[in-house]
Formats: C-alpha cells, structure tokens, sequence
C-alpha cells in the first residue's frame, strides 16, 4: 500500500505539473487547485498507466477521495493476480 | 390526478428524455448536444444508458430525480441532489460519463466547457442542487414544478440542509421569475465572454 502511494504521489506530480504537491487517503478535489474535470480524467488514465490497470465509469462513480483511489487500485491489482 | 414520486430504474428512458429538454432552453451556451457536437435524437439512448446508475450525488443518476406523474404517467422531473455528501458532483458525472462515451469524447466535451470556464459557478457543499428541470410540452400549466420544488424544499428541511440551489442561464427571464415566485433569490452572475447579454445566474433559497 505504502508504494501505491508513492507511486500515486508521482502520478499527481505530473498530472498537475507540481513537483511539491502532496496526498493523503482524506485528499479531494476541493484541497488541490486546478483538480477539475479535465484534471479528473487525466488523473485516471495516468493512474491506469502507472498502475497498468482499468478504471471504469463506474469505478470512478465509487471515488470520494484519495483513499478510496489507493483502495480501487489495490483491489484492481488483487484482481490481477 | 397528480402524484409526485421518487425515480425509479423504469424511469430511464424519461429521465434522459427531461435532461435533453431541459438542456434545450434556447438560451444555453453550454449543453451535452454542444458538448459532444450530436443531436439530442442520438443523444437520447447514450443518457438512457448513462443515468441508470445508482451513485446519488449528482444528477446522472436516477436515484436523483423526482416525477411528477399526471394520472400515473411521468410528466415532469427535477433532479435533486446534496452537494459533496457523495464526493464532488461534478467528478461523480465524470464517472457517469465514462458509462456511455468514450474518453477522446469526454475530453473534447470537456475542453469545450473548459472554453466556456468564465460561467462555471461553483456548487456549494450542503446545498440541495435543483438541475435538469422539464416538464413535457403537453403536461405544461398545470402546476407540476411548484409542486416537484415543494417536495424537494419538503426533503432538504427533513435532512436539515440549508439551502437549495439552482442555476439558469440569464436570458432565460421566464425561469428567473418562476424561480423568484417560488422564494428563490439571485445572489450570483457569471457573465459569458463570448455573449455578453448572457451567462448563468446561481439562484438560492434558504430552508
């Protein structure tokens, strides 16, 4: 999980071109600036990069904060295995 | 005899139906048809898909909705939703999006409303959101929204939200004022860039 994380910490540093920007599993859109829509779906489709998993519509309907986006990837990569 | 009631998952294909009329205000800058540049005829199915989905939060699902039915047939319907109690509405539609477009698509629907940012009003958290409101043209005058919109200020009171919000493009006069009959007040404008005489106004009412 930790290495999800950090894994995780990388994508938001490129999704929002911010090198310092930091999450924790209570992190929602309204904590960091420029997290719209656009943002929304860039950062899924470089969560399914980094990770190498599929995130559906409505697996992204499921996610209220940045916690349950490390616990969707976990479960996607569980599945894998 | 009019009746109002909770959606239901038979309620799709009206649902959609309501969101499309309701979209087609004749004063709107931004719709899902402008959005993903197709009529609302092909439109229609995709949103029937789409909204049978029972994430609340948002007004992409039909748990969302109310109808007002006229001798049990479904003849007009509000979304309403609490903004933030399931995540943020806007990312939770992102989701429901993706259950019947594919991403090229959304990402161009969603540079196309990025052009438009100027008139986007943040929804406020612990608010009930009215959206998507339209009665069909042959069930109009009969009092139908008054009575959806007393249901839905009846809901918030109940689960103690303060305040109902709605947003309406401003040329729209006739919605602004039936909005006002019903307590609304305007406390907002963010005027378009690319038509000065027009934009959205937030409307609020506090329960």
């Amino acid at each position: 999980m930790d290495n999800n994380h950090e894994k995780l910490v990388q994508v938001f540093r490129e999704v929002f071109k911010n090198d310092t920007i930091t999450i924790s599993p209570i992190t929602t859109a309204a904590d960091i600036d420029q997290w719209d829509s656009i943002t929304h779906l860039d950062l899924i489709t470089a969560t399914e990069e980094a990770f190498n998993i599929e995130i559906n519509g409505f697996d992204v309907m499921g996610l209220k904060n940045v916690g349950d986006l490390l616990n969707l990837i976990q479960r996607k990569l569980e599945e894998q295995n | 005899m009019i009746s109002i009631r909770k959606a239901q998952q038979t309620d799709c294909h009206f649902i959609a139906t309501i969101i499309l009329l309701a979209e087609s205000t004749g004063f709107e800058i931004t719709s899902y048809n402008k959005m993903f540049d197709k009529t609302n005829e092909s439109l229609l199915p995709i949103f029937e898909k789409i909204i049978d989905n029972e994430t609340e939060g948002h007004p992409l699902t039909y748990k969302s909705y109310l109808i007002a039915c006229v001798d049990d047939i479904p003849a007009s319907a509000i979304s309403v939703y609490n903004e933030g109690a399931f995540g943020d509405s806007t990312h939770l539609m992102t989701g429901a999006l993706m259950t019947g477009f594919n991403r090229k698509d959304i990402a161009l629907a969603f540079s196309f409303l990025k052009n438009h940012s100027e008139i986007t009003i943040t929804k406020k958290n612990n608010t009930f959101q009215i959206d998507c409101v339209a009665t069909l043209p042959e069930y109009r005058g009969l009092g139908l929204l008054k009575k959806l919109m007393s249901e839905a200020e009846k809901s918030a009171a109940e689960l103690q939200i303060p305040e109902m919000q709605i947003q309406v493009w401003k040329k729209n006069n006739l919605a602004v004022s039936i909005y006002e009959k019903y307590g609304f007040k305007i406390c907002k404008q963010a005027i378009s860039n690319t038509h000065s005489e027009n934009g959205k106004i937030l409307m609020t009412k506090i329960i």
